[in-house]
């Protein structure tokens, strides 16, 4: 299973955010979106989500195209985003049961997954409560589980790290790692350079909407401090 | 405070600039010269005929204005009744998250709030000038002049009381709102045995005292956040702007009071997972009440339709219901499209047959109430026979096939599937539609009717309604 965009072009009131970026991912590997600020991360990941319009080019999960079966396309994905957006009127476990239901996880499995991670990430006494009453970071907690509650082929992970606290991180970073092991394909953008370091196994560097450089992480490292001084 | 005045204009003015910047964008995109000539042109040409419309109806103008002239108390009634309302969204006063920010440097808030006052002040002066277009209406100079005066002067002293209730707890506020109606109420019926100019005074008097006692309190117990979130969105929510760029400033959502009072322990118990669609329905429930104002427009002015067109002609109450019908179908399937603007619902994958069933749970609600409001008015005009039953019968499920018809249409485009349409679907709805208007003359063509009725549905699963059902 992978993901691969074609030619992908975006413009946003004439501008041009993203200039005909192509890659495809591989079963199982952890890619590492990785550029300054306003390269377009956030944009690749909103572009695949369907939530920016492209103006040019194709985006497939293995042959299901995004503009042609965007149900089926939509089945295939997760999504941890950089600010949660969850519901004011559902409870955590409301919105576990959301996304339960809507990747048709059968009930004993879905609760099974919610104990452990809830357990994990130490939110089992919250999941009664609205968003609203939750501090930030167990917001990210509740965003991130939702997420990874689904057994999908494609994640997409946006800044996961920021406002967790340092165990929560650990254990996401654990997770993801499980994950790509079974076989989902991950695309992960942070500034954390340590952690997507450990975690991922290729890099795609945006400079300007474009792809500048991509290649394996560990070839990364020689490039990572011209990376943050030029 | 000086120093504080020109930082405060400082920010304005690059408030006022980058607006300009963006509205020069916007307009940029939206028109060419070729375009714009043609729009002034037709502005020009739209203002003559306004003012020769408005000269039509100069009797109408010297009846308002000799009421308004005599009574003129109304006036503050109105305005006072509007700010009760506004309270409940709207603080009254300019405070964003910039002059928040300017409370980090050694500035004090007392005066930065005073400043957001004056420029409040500035604008409300500014709309009273504007408002000397009146005078363009068949309306005599003084009375515009007196009327704008007035205007003016409650919308000053009416400021700091907007300001303070929109900082009080919802129940207290709407306590004050249901004891000023009722003193409100009071003062009009009064005005039956006292002189316009008495109220006036009076109203004016108790609005001065009102200022003079929540003047001190001002400052206390201000929930700054909501404060700054509600001013900043009603600063950068620019609607050209907005549509030209297709991006949608939203409100961050907060459960509402309504919301508040209906959450108990139960509701936050988990959902029976088997049953699908009651997650969905109460996803349905939050959209629909997120936006209830448009949702009571858009369903309720659809009721007006009939008895608008039975004042013109009694039987003109079938082309309402036609209208009414269509009308209902396009404003359900809107509805049902927005929900999934809501990023939470767009991150998912959407089984849209659920999210329909759920749907049309409230739909069928809404429709439930219009079936016994037009059925009543059918039975009234047409007399109770079995005809009319077999009418209603007719006309209800004309309204669900067309309603099923248009949020399948919705799903198609929510999806990017674009299938062909049999030539056949388009000859449904218009068929139904004559249908119902002919069934009252020719009784052969209800039971038709109704025969095609059942085999649509018996084909249902077949071809959706006339589209082709793809696999979604």
């Amino acid at each position: 299973m992978t993901l691969s965009l074609e030619q992908v072009s975006v413009e946003l009131a004439r501008e041009k955010i993203l200039s005909s970026i192509s890659f495809r991912l591989e079963k199982g590997a952890i890619y590492a979106l990785i550029g300054h600020n306003g390269a377009g991360k956030s944009t690749v990941m909103k572009t695949i989500m369907g939530w920016q319009e492209k103006k040019d080019g194709r985006i497939l999960i293995d042959e299901v195209d995004q503009d042609r079966q965007f149900a089926d396309f939509k089945r295939k994905l997760s999504y941890i985003p950089e600010e949660p957006f969850l519901l004011s009127e559902l409870t955590a476990m409301q919105h576990f049961q959301l996304y339960g239901q809507s990747y048709h996880i059968e009930e004993a499995v879905l609760n099974e997954r919610v104990k452990r991670y809830a357990e994990k990430f130490e939110i089992e006494d919250k999941l009664n409560e609205y968003p609203e009453s939750l501090s930030k970071g167990m917001r990210q907690k509740v965003q991130t589980i939702c997420a990874l509650l689904p057994d999908v082929p494609v994640l997409l992970v946006d800044e996961p790290f920021m406002g967790l606290d340092i165990y929560a991180a650990d254990y996401l970073e654990y997770l993801l790692l499980e994950k790509a092991r079974k076989g989902t394909t991950i695309l992960l953008t942070s500034h954390q350079l340590d952690r997507m370091r450990q975690l991922a196994d290729y890099f795609i560097m945006l400079k300007h909407g474009r792809i500048d450089q991509q290649g394996l992480m560990k070839d990364f490292e020689g490039l990572s401090r011209r990376f943050y001084h030029e | 405070m000086s120093s504080l005045s020109k930082v405060y204009y400082s920010i304005h003015k690059s408030r006022l600039e980058k607006k300009k910047k963006l509205y020069k964008l916007a307009f940029n995109m939206a028109f060419d010269v070729t375009i714009s000539i043609y729009l002034a042109a037709f502005l020009i040409f739209l203002v003559f005929i306004g003012l020769e419309t408005l000269q039509a109806y100069q009797s109408y103008f010297i009846e308002i204005e000799v009421y308004l002239s005599n009574n003129m108390e109304v006036l503050i009634l109105a305005g006072v009744g509007r700010m009760l309302f506004s309270s409940f969204s709207k603080p009254g006063i300019p405070y964003t998250s910039a002059e928040m920010k300017l409370t980090f440097l050694p500035y004090d808030n007392k005066n930065i709030w005073l400043l957001s006052l004056v420029m409040r002040v500035f604008k409300l002066i500014s709309y009273g000038l504007l408002g000397l277009i009146l005078l363009f209406l068949p309306l005599s100079p003084v009375f515009v002049l007196k009327i704008l005066g007035l205007y003016l002067l409650i919308q000053l002293l009416l400021i700091v009381p907007q300001w303070y209730l929109f900082q009080i707890k919802s129940w207290k506020k709407i306590s004050i709102v249901l004891l000023l109606t009722i003193v409100m109420s009071l003062i009009g019926f009064s005005s039956i045995y006292l002189s316009s100019s008495l109220l006036i005074s009076i109203l004016l008097v108790g609005l001065v005292l009102i200022n003079y006692y929540l003047w001190r309190m001002r400052l206390t117990n201000i929930d700054w956040m909501r404060v700054v979130e509600t001013n900043d969105l009603a600063v950068w929510n620019m609607f050209f702007i907005n549509t030209m760029s297709e991006m949608k400033i939203k409100p961050e959502k907060k459960i509402g009071f309504l919301s508040q009072l209906f959450q108990s322990e139960k509701q936050k118990r988990s959902f029976p997972y088997q049953h699908s669609t009651i997650i969905y329905r109460h996803l349905w429930k939050s959209s629909l009440l997120k936006v209830k104002d448009k949702v009571f427009q858009g369903f309720g002015s659809i009721l007006i339709i009939v008895p608008v067109l039975m004042i013109k002609e009694e039987s003109l109450f079938v082309v309402g219901i036609c209208l009414s019908i269509f009308l209902y179908s396009i404003v359900a399937s809107s509805f049902f499209a927005a929900g999934f603007d809501e990023k939470l619902v767009h991150s998912l994958p959407w089984d849209m047959d659920i999210f329909k069933r759920a749907f049309l749970f409230w739909m069928y609600i809404i429709g439930g109430v219009y079936i016994t409001f037009f059925g009543a008015i059918s039975i009234s005009v047409m007399g109770a026979h079995i005809e009319t039953f077999l009418f209603i019968v007719l006309f209800s499920i004309a309204g669900i096939i067309i309603l099923h018809r248009q949020i399948n249409k919705q799903i198609l485009k929510i999806n990017r599937a674009y299938p062909k349409q049999m030539v056949l679907s388009y000859l449904y709805p218009i068929i139904l539609f004559a249908s119902i208007p002919l069934s009252i003359y020719y009784e052969f063509v209800t039971y038709l009717s109704l025969l095609l009725v059942v085999d649509l549905i018996k084909n249902k699963g077949k071809n959706s309604f006339g589209i082709v059902k793809k696999e979604i």
